[in-house]
């Protein structure tokens, strides 16, 4: 380890000194964890606390005994819900839990923005979580200064230098009226700032779909591959012939594109303004729009340019109409997402509906209900009783009218529970 | 016989122009190089020609058919009709000529044909003969403004599509010998919903069914050895395995296992004909049946080497520009045809070179006018290769060129040796790398070098980058050294090698302006065929005239060496009365939707692009002479059995008053869940991650996480503290940073007196550690952590997996004594020092961390 010095207000201490100190509390806890086992109501509680808010109870308040109290009469799930009361839930636990879906690289370490504010709002508010694709609100903080702005994130980095409860200050309003976007055109949480930035910037658009259903259903592109599908729709600029060799697109390429084209034609509209040359991380960028009777200097239509770029790859190729998407997953292998009848029903016009039609696919409610349980247990389901568990979660998230909160009741029950029950 | 004169339908414009004998020139091109005086060249003696066509005709092909050692040795005045090489009379000659060819189709023309069969043809290969010629004809069509052709449809030979080897019914013969040998052995740790890193598709799922259905895309019974199975082992060396009992890993052995078992599979079937539920067209062949669909429209009027890389095998790719002398290639090291009737050459590390003497000619010839083009169809094999890998080089060595087209990651370079560069032609032009432009997918390229306008380098018809006009200086192209050699594939001594398909190489020695590139890019690539597919059965009597035939006619063309390409499908009724002109009366609404492309037998698996269309064949909507289009999109399908033997047809859902009740796509049962091996699990306990240690420390001691000193620390450390909960991925270097951060919070709560005091009051900051921390004021400290961190039930009992209050109480004394222990010369800053010390060690403590 190497020998650091730390110096605070003319404290000399060697650091190696204090984590071998702090280390030595480790030793500790190593030495006792195999006593645990069966533990009351309190242990219960605490552990419940520490799960869900990622801090302990606070000695100074008497969360921990009414939680314990709650556990003690039968309501452990009760219990969970005292202790998401805290702040540590909402800003720590939710915003860590959303911030990876909100930029390519997946990092939980991404400022706090508008996607996050809302994921976190839906769950405060016990809001339908289905609507989190479609609905035409943003979660902000009216009191904070700066306000909401379309081309920087300078409100949301302003409530995480001040510190704020999540919980206390954010408050719904109409995306349409903080973006400027035609309310037909929000579509929740995809056409966020955040999400314009990540998956609307250059490209293709494709990157939207893709991690939306990553985020969201669970399911990279890998695993919807199915090359039995019409690739009617795949647009000019994917090769049919990688390298001279047309087998790679066929086994390839064509499994994923024939059908992510079609849906992620609902994005044709949709565009991430910045400037490339002094900007290139589109820090002050800001989402754009076709509206309609406005056309585009290259398509000639309200679709994006970026639809039709590098044509000449395969002229033969689909030449973006509209922002028409179809779903062909619907039928084949992908048939197992579980698809709902409701409307739009395999079919609609822009990211709205296509919000609508993934967010009510049963592979939506499973997906949320996967990640809460990896976010409280600290692994994948493993057994029949883990599954029996993650079931109920779904079952229970449907009941609760899709609220957030009660996955992650549920989720921490069962992992702490879980541990009562394998503990020696 | 009937015919259809196509116009709109093609993606080639079909522009009629008469051939005028005495007509002047329409273009501004200038007639091709005078031929070098090599030996080879003949000098008519005869009176003038009497007309502008003539004298066409006279510079583009007389003046090289007409030698001795062509047709000249024969087709003269005195000798054998006709006489269209005769050398006292161009006009005479002209005559003869006329009844031998077709300016719109010059590759049809008798005389094209005729020296294809093999007469009298003065290179190695007819096929040489034969394309040399169609360019002579087609310079002279070129120059006399003929741009295009009438392409007449006729009717195939009404053919039953064949049997098949349809994938039997039940699994039970796939899983004895293919999936339980191979399948589920080697694949299933992927290949699989429970495998561990799942990936579609699951052709080694647990339950045989579902990977039954899942392997049929990727087996082809007619041709086992074209299964992708195989062609992942063989090919791509992907997931190999060591046949016992040899340990090694064999890709070999294992795509022949694997090709053995699909063929052992296959031998299980018996043909049976196609599902007579199906609607389903007549069939036709691509070589047998096809109708040539290339309408010419090229620019290449100045071309002084050609190479369409037709003759698919040898060990030499010709020159077929018809300008003398051939500079034909010698393919060298690892340079292989392409395959399935595909023109080209696709390079792995070898090369194709000319000798340095027929080489020579480009010098000359681009010197002469100062200016030319190279113009290639490419399709690189990698945007990885680097350092101007060399596509096509006319040079002497590694530092030393007159030009050279090369590739380096996603831009290709253009070097141009003039007499403002060095002998290396630097500096050169490259596409710009922001765009990306080179692709690893076939592109059109062109380059082009001229002294008032510089160098140009084109992609797919588009103009990319080109020399700054201001900037561009005096050059010329007098220091061209005449004794380099025109390479393709590699530098001339083997190194810069380029990977990658070479379908087609042009050299000029004009600057082809941007409209020329356009429509020689429009053009294409390759053959082109129309193949009609006859549905007439299919419909009910009355739908369309009696006595006419409806088809559904497609576009088709070798794709690369393992597809075909089908486009631009069109519903058409050939007349009786042959002119195609005349709107059919009557044509009833005709349904067509579900169509889908059957290669022997069977409906292709993949690339079913035209499935979606649904629409009516309606007298509105059909155009006399161009019929009604049903798409505009192409897609590719597999070969199986190369363009001489694949058999097509198509099938249809609903066509007229036909219908197919298509059955459901399977749907795979989902997988049963297994359980994680116990060895394997995950476990229950885990570290708390650094938003949630941030926020531990803030609860603990008061202190906000937003001030100035905490935060910035955190935000300093953030990446250094843990970010997954993992116990194993815990690191002395997650400690470190969680130490630090403790020492910010720990400072921060001794430097605010008002929050220190209200929380710990027994503890005197301002005084000596043996007064602050006396028996009582230890006793507080300790304590105030203790419980901080700590929590116990009433009865005294840790709660969680931590120590106890005793056990860690001890441990933070110690520490105390150890930081405290000093003479009488201790301060107050020494009391402040242990009370962070302490503090520190008790938030930074695994008590805090494990969760």
């Amino acid at each position: 380890m190497v020998e650091r010095l730390c110096m605070h207000n003319s404290l000399v201490i060697p650091m190696s000194l204090l984590v071998k100190w702090s280390m030595r509390g480790g030793l500790l806890a190593a030495a006792v964890s195999a006593a645990a086992a069966h533990a009351g109501p309190l242990e219960q509680a605490k552990r419940l606390h520490e799960r869900l808010t990622g801090v302990a109870p606070s000695a100074d308040t008497n969360v921990l005994d009414s939680m314990a109290t709650a556990i003690a009469a039968g309501n452990t799930r009760g219990a969970a819900f005292i202790a998401m009361d805290h702040d540590a839930f909402y800003n720590v636990t939710l915003a860590n839990w959303a911030a990876p879906w909100t930029n390519r690289d997946q990092s939980v370490f991404e400022p706090l923005n508008d996607y996050i504010a809302t994921v976190v709002g839906f769950a405060r508010d016990d809001r339908d979580f289905r609507e989190i694709l479609s609905a035409d609100v943003l979660y902000h903080a009216p009191t904070v200064t700066p306000a909401y702005q379309t081309n920087s994130n300078a409100h949301y980095e302003a409530i995480t230098s001040r510190g704020l409860s999540l919980q206390q200050v954010l408050e719904a309003e109409s995306q349409a009226s903080l973006s400027g976007l035609p309310i037909d055109a929000t579509a929740g949480v995809m056409t966020s700032r955040a999400a314009a930035k990540a998956f609307f910037k250059a490209g293709t658009n494709r990157a939207q779909l893709r991690f939306t259903l990553l985020n969201h259903l669970c399911h990279d592109l890998e695993q919807l591959h199915d090359i039995t599908r019409a690739p009617d729709r795949i647009r000019q600029d994917v090769s049919r012939s990688p390298g001279g060799d047309s087998r790679a697109f066929l086994n390839g390429c064509l499994g994923c594109h024939s059908g992510m084209d079609p849906l992620a034609q609902a994005f044709a509209y949709y565009d991430y303004i910045y400037d490339a040359d002094n900007d290139l991380d589109g820090v002050d960028g800001f989402i754009d729009y076709s509206e309609p009777g406005e056309s585009d200097p290259e398509t000639g239509t309200r679709v994006k340019a970026k639809y039709h770029i590098n044509s000449a790859t395969f002229k033969y190729g689909f030449v973006t109409p509209d922002d028409k998407w179809d779903n062909y997953w619907r039928q084949g292998v992908n048939t197992s997402l579980g698809w709902s009848d409701a409307a739009p029903n395999g079919s609609g016009n822009g990211a709205k509906s296509l919000g609508q039609e993934l967010a009510q696919s049963e592979a939506f409610a499973s997906c949320q209900a996967q990640k809460v349980f990896k976010n409280q247990c600290f692994r994948e389901p493993q057994n029949q009783r883990d599954r029996i568990a993650l079931s109920q979660m779904i079952s229970n998230f449907k009941d609760s009218g899709y609220a957030v909160k009660s996955l992650f009741a549920d989720a921490a029950v069962h992992c702490v529970t879980d541990i009562e029950e394998v503990a020696p | 016989m009937k015919h259809l004169t196509l116009t709109a339908l093609l993606s080639i414009a079909c522009v009629f122009a008469a051939c005028s004998k005495d007509s002047a020139p329409v273009n501004q091109i200038n007639p091709p190089p005078i031929p070098s005086d090599d030996g080879n060249t003949i000098e008519y003696k005869g009176p003038n020609a009497s007309s502008a066509d003539v004298l066409r005709f006279q510079v583009n092909v007389w003046s090289n058919i007409a030698l001795d050692d062509r047709c000249g040795a024969c087709h003269i005045e005195g000798g054998q009709s006709p006489q269209f090489a005769r050398r006292d009379s161009i006009d005479e000659a002209y005559n003869a000529a006329l009844t031998l060819v077709d300016l719109e189709a010059p590759s049809t023309s008798r005389l094209v044909t005729k020296v294809a069969e093999g007469h009298n043809c003065w290179r190695a290969e007819a096929s040489v003969c034969a394309d040399t010629m169609t360019t002579w004809l087609e310079n002279w069509a070129s120059s006399a403004g003929v741009t295009g052709k009438v392409i007449v449809l006729t009717p195939p030979e009404v053919k039953q599509a064949g049997s098949s080897l349809p994938f039997p019914e039940e699994a039970t013969e796939f899983e004895r010998l293919v999936y339980q040998p191979y399948l589920r052995t080697y694949c299933s740790e992927c290949h699989a919903p429970d495998g561990q890193t799942p990936q579609q598709p699951y052709f080694a799922a647990s339950d045989v069914g579902d990977a039954y259905e899942a392997a049929k895309s990727k087996m082809n019974l007619a041709s086992p050895a074209r299964s992708r199975l195989v062609v992942r082992l063989s090919e791509e060396s992907h997931n190999c395995w060591a046949t016992p009992p040899s340990e090694v890993v064999n890709c070999a052995q294992s795509a022949a296992a694997m090709q053995a078992a699909i063929e052992a599979l296959a031998g299980t079937v018996t043909p049976t004909e196609i599902d007579a539920n199906l609607v389903v067209s007549n069939a036709v062949q691509l070589a047998a049946d096809g109708i040539v669909a290339n309408s010419g429209g090229r620019v290449e009027p100045n071309i002084i080497a050609k190479y369409e890389f037709k003759t698919g095998q040898g060990g030499i790719a010709f020159d077929t520009s018809g300008q003398d002398p051939a500079l034909d290639l010698q393919l060298r090291g690892d340079v292989d045809w392409l395959e399935g009737g595909v023109w080209g050459l696709r390079f792995t590390g070898g090369r194709a070179q000319g000798t340095t003497a027929a080489s020579s000619k480009i010098a000359d010839l681009i010197r002469f006018t100062g200016e030319y083009s190279v113009e290639a169809w490419v399709a690189p094999g990698n945007v990885t290769q680097d350092n101007s890998a060399r596509i096509v080089s006319y040079s002497g060595g590694p530092t030393a060129r007159n030009f050279t087209l090369g590739q380096t990651l996603y831009n290709y370079d253009f070097y141009s040796r003039t007499t403002l560069t060095d002998a290396n032609a630097t500096p050169m032009i490259s596409t710009p790398n922001a765009d990306e432009v080179l692709q690893a997918t076939l592109q059109h390229v062109v380059v082009t070098y001229g002294i008032l306008e510089g160098r140009k380098i084109y992609v797919n018809g588009e103009l990319i980058i080109e020399d700054d006009p201001e900037a561009l200086s005096d050059a010329a192209l007098s220091n061209w050294n005449e004794t380099f050699a025109l390479v393709l594939g590699a530098e001339t001594d083997n190194n810069s090698e380029w990977l990658g398909t070479i379908r087609f190489l042009g050299i000029h020695n004009r600057a082809l302006d941007g409209q020329s590139v356009q429509a020689n890019f429009d053009v294409g690539v390759g053959e082109k065929f129309f193949l009609l597919f006859r549905v007439t059965d299919n419909l009910a009597e009355g739908d369309i005239p009696a006595g006419t035939d409806a088809y559904v006619v497609f576009e088709v063309e070798p794709f690369d060496s393992y597809s075909y390409l089908f486009a631009n499908p069109f519903f058409y009724i050939l007349d009786t009365a042959g002119t195609a002109t005349t709107p059919p009366e009557p044509l009833r609404p005709i349904t067509l939707a579900g169509m889908r492309i059957g290669i022997n037998g069977q409906e292709s698996t993949v690339g079913q692009a035209f499935s979606p269309i649904n629409t009516t064949i309606s007298a509105d909507s059909y155009e006399a002479g161009v019929g009604q289009s049903l798409s505009n999109i192409g897609a590719l399908f597999p070969i199986e059995l190369g363009k001489e033997a694949d058999e097509f047809f198509l099938t249809f859902d609903v066509l007229g008053s036909r219908t197919y009740d298509r059955p459901a796509d399977p749907v795979p049962t989902p997988p049963t869940p297994q359980d994680t091996p116990e060895a394997d699990r995950k476990s229950a306990i885990g570290v708390k991650t650094f938003a949630e240690i941030n926020a531990n420390f803030s609860q603990m001691t008061g202190v906000h996480s937003a001030a100035s000193s905490v935060a910035s620390t955190f935000t300093n450390v953030q990446q250094q503290l843990p970010t997954d909960e993992n116990l194993e991925g815990f690191l002395p270097a997650h400690h470190m940073g969680i130490t630090q951060l403790a020492v910010a919070y720990c400072s921060a709560f001794v430097a605010d007196e008002a929050l220190f005091n209200a929380r710990i009051p027994d503890v005197n900051l301002a005084a000596a550690p043996n007064v602050a921390l006396d028996a009582n004021g230890r006793d507080a400290l300790i304590d105030y952590f203790t419980r901080a961190v700590v929590l116990e039930s009433p009865a005294g009992e840790p709660l969680g997996s931590g120590p106890s209050r005793n056990e860690f109480a001890t441990v933070i004394n110690q520490l105390i004594d150890e930081v405290a222990r000093c003479d009488a010369g201790c301060t107050a800053t020494d009391t402040k020092n242990t009370v962070i010390a302490a503090c520190s060690a008790a938030l930074g403590s695994a008590a805090m961390l494990i969760h």
